[in-house]
């Protein structure tokens, strides 16, 4: 049995979802797009499961984006293999109107219905009371009251599920349909063999969206409204506000609402969070923190994890008998895995303190103050999130630009959001500056290696808006778009939502992304210890032939960086180096550069496994050290210096080095077009802007 | 001359604080996405705040529902006040 989890955005629907399927949940896509399915399972009685499934969340079956039209999707296709047996509508008490339009839309199409009612707390304070009683038996279905945040009342919606499953019971609302309508309605029921009349009448004004049709039925179905002389727009309204009369009659005798509430919370926060100074100066200040909390906070978990896998290698190295194998699982495997888990401590914080905006209500406050000015840079105000959200990862970022109704402007959001600095480059960040900018303080609290980061940051997202600014004098469009917006109330943060979902994104990450840093560490390592030609399998003898006086160290010192520069890996570096030089780079930084081609967070693995294959054992402690002692051989200086390090750097900030990113922006602009020019652009970009720095800095 | 009702007051219109009584819409694709977010003729709203360069605009309706929109989708909406 499934059952449908359906509501407005910010109903408290995912709440409820977390309380009743708890960590037995996972997450999956709807067929044919890439919208998150969550699904879980939940016991209703001690011997009966059902298989609750979390929908994005909407305001009606009239879909204004694409995570919204999924809902239409699945609900107007009983053949749907995730179309619910039950709907449970989840409904915010504060605001019944609005919410109760989408339970009377989904009731109508033929789905046995429980109204959930949410956030009775709230509407106390607000004077707003419901007969529970009452309103069940006039919509003549279940009707619960619940605390989704709470965990209250979900006994007695486990019960309704139970009878609604075994005796379903549904409201519908016979007035919709005038006596033309219906005839219509009868007309497209027979030729689609559908027996709901509303289910037809949807078919008739929405099949430009319904993709399972296909395409010769959508065809048929238009060319009959036509010749019917049908309105779409002109039956959604009526639909509406139809709907919303019958609704106004139903809470007229169910709901009371006592005299004028007093300020609320969320009123009082907005009048200093959206001020004309106050709300900018915040906004950068919560910025501001954000980036010294992911840099200072993280970093005690990050040297333990550094120090911790330094260790583990010197142990199995001392442990194992020295082979081909041993050398693997330390310079390769061991130093692959190091090189993920190092990330998880700020991809973690990064991601709590996104999540916690998000929960809070204040990232829709930061739409409303960016909208007119990110509107001149031929984005939206909507654009925010994805560029915020740019910061944790791109892949989310670029999908969640769907919320922008215009083409343009979505467009350019998704052009533009991997120039804002993902975590995937925070590891690259953060080890350049922790070798080339020293760690003082200014006015004693701010560190100047944060400052330096929130500016590798500031860089990113300035030329995101410039690039931005530039796509819109170039792209031509008429389409029209709207932003009107529901600003959500201020919410306190629920921890077990902000839990599940950085468990979720880091989950992801070190598996999905841990897996390409990992194989492309053991190609790499291969491809470091094997050589064409005889210069590689007889270093040995070369070596020792050309330096008769060292030592039994140094001799091995010599021995591996001889090695490594006639290996596979030595000759692709060598090969591009020459493209990289005026940039500072040697053949060295030249294979890590190749290798991060398909995903940028590959880069200090590379430099660990590299450095570790190259330095001799004692110095092999830590990623940092390695790449401290290394020397530039022409200079004598160290390879890292503030040139190079600062070029590499600007590098990172502008180079589109993500395949997953790649993909997903194929996917989303249905083409190889765009992925190829923001591949191209960014590429060039990076270049020459890292060539220029070296050039100056040197 | 303008016809008369081209004159008639629009939510872009209304000084901040004010309250008001939706009338009708003049767009027609944007007033079905008003009206799924009950932003219905009749409905009474009042104006919290704009943002700092006089747009976007923030309303409340009744309950503790706020909506925002540009001031070019206000101007769209015909209100009397009250």
């Amino acid at each position: 049995m499934k059952v449908a989890l359906l509501g407005n955005p910010n109903s408290g629907k995912s709440s409820l979802f977390n309380q009743l399927t708890g960590l037995r949940q996972k997450i999956g896509n709807f067929p044919g797009v890439t919208v998150d399915k969550k699904i879980g399972f939940c016991k209703i009685q001690s011997d009966f499961e059902v298989e609750i499934i979390d929908f994005p969340g909407t305001y009606s079956i009239y879909p204004g984006s694409l995570d919204e039209q999924v809902v239409l999707e699945v609900l107007a296709n009983p053949a749907n293999p995730d179309y619910p047996d039950l709907a449970v509508v989840v409904v915010d008490v504060t605001n019944l109107k609005r919410n109760m339009l989408l339970f009377e839309q989904v009731s109508d199409l033929g789905i046995p219905c429980i109204l959930a009612l949410n956030m009775l707390d709230s509407a106390m304070e607000l004077g707003i009371t419901v007969n529970t009683l009452k309103m069940s038996s006039l919509l003549g279905v279940p009707v619960v009251e619940i605390n989704a945040r709470e965990g209250i009342g979900l006994e007695g919606l486990k019960l309704s599920i139970f009878k609604q499953l075994k005796s379903p019971e549904s409201h519908l609302n016979e007035e919709i349909l005038d006596v033309e309508q219906l005839a219509l309605s009868e007309e497209v029921g027979e030729k689609f063999g559908i027996e709901n009349k509303y289910l037809a009448m949807q078919y008739l004004a929405q099949s430009h969206k319904l993709d399972f049709l296909g395409f010769e039925k959508q065809k048929e179905l238009q060319n009959l409204a036509k010749n019917k002389g049908f309105d779409p727009d002109r039956f959604q309204s009526t639909d509406t506000l139809k709907r919303y009369l019958d609704i106004g009659e139903t809470l007229k005798q169910t709901v009371e609402s006592s005299a004028p509430k007093k300020e609320s919370l969320t009123d009082r926060l907005d009048k200093v969070l959206l001020h004309k100074v106050w709300g900018y100066v915040i906004f950068l200040a919560v910025l501001f923190l954000l980036f010294q909390v992911v840099f200072a906070v993280a970093s005690y978990p990050q040297d333990w994890i550094d120090a911790g896998i330094g260790q583990l290698g010197d142990w199995l190295k001392n442990t194992l008998p020295a082979s081909k194998l041993t050398d693997l699982l330390t310079d390769g495997i061991i130093a692959g895995i190091g090189g993920i888990l190092i990330f998880v401590p700020q991809i973690a914080f990064l991601f709590i303190l996104i999540t916690l905006l998000e929960e809070s209500g204040y990232m829709s406050r930061v739409v409303v103050l960016m909208d007119k000015l990110i509107r001149r840079f031929g984005m939206s105000g909507r654009s925010v999130v994805p560029l915020i959200s740019g910061l944790a990862c791109a892949v989310p970022a670029v999908m969640s630009a769907r919320t922008i109704g215009n083409w343009k402007d979505r467009l350019i959001t998704i052009m533009v959001t991997p120039l804002m600095s993902c975590s995937a480059r925070l590891p690259i960040y953060t080890i350049l500056i922790a070798l080339v900018i020293p760690e003082q303080r200014i006015l004693g609290i701010f560190g100047l290696q944060g400052i330096v980061l929130m500016g590798l940051y500031l860089l990113g997202f300035f030329s995101a808006l410039l690039s931005g600014w530039l796509m819109k004098l170039i792209l031509k469009s008429k389409e029209r778009s709207y932003f009107v917006m529901e600003l959500p109330t201020y919410k306190r943060p629920r921890w077990s939502q902000v839990v599940y979902t950085v468990y979720e994104k880091v989950k992801t990450f070190v598996f999905e992304a841990g897996k390409v840093i990992l194989a492309i560490s053991i190609v790499l390592w291969v491809l470091s210890s094997y050589g064409p030609g005889d210069e590689f399998y007889n270093a040995e003898s070369i070596v020792t032939e050309t330096y008769p006086s060292m030592n039994e160290t140094e001799l091995e010192n010599q021995l591996a960086s001889y090695k490594l520069e006639h290996s596979y890996a030595g000759h692709f570096g060598h090969f591009i180096e020459p493209a990289i030089r005026p940039l500072g780079y040697d053949w060295k930084i030249g294979i890590a550069l190749i290798t991060s081609f398909a995903a940028r967070e590959v880069f200090v693995g590379t430099i660990s496994t590299i450095y570790s294959i190259g330095s001799s054992i004692e110095d092999e402690k830590t990623i940092k050290a390695r790449m401290r002692n290394e020397i530039n051989p022409e200079t004598g200086q160290p390879r890292f210096d503030i040139a190079t390090s600062m070029s590499l750097l600007i590098f990172y900030v502008f180079a589109m080095m993500c395949m997953s990113t790649l993909a997903i922006v194929y996917r989303e602009t249905k083409g190889w077009k765009w992925p190829m020019i923001q591949l191209v652009y960014m590429t060039a970009l990076a270049y020459f802007s890292a060539l220029i720095v070296y050039q100056l800095l040197k | 001359m303008e016809p008369l009702e081209n004159l008639q007051l629009t939510l872009a219109d209304l000084p901040l604080g004010s309250k008001a009584e939706v009338i009708s819409f003049s767009d027609v694709p944007l007033s079905l996405r008003l009206m799924q977010l009950g932003f219905t003729p009749g409905t009474s709203i009042k104006v919290d705040c704009e943002a700092p360069l006089g747009c976007p605009v923030c309303i409340s309706l009744d309950g503790d529902y706020h909506l925002t929109l540009r001031r070019s989708e206000a101007e769209t909406i015909k209100v009397k006040l009250i």
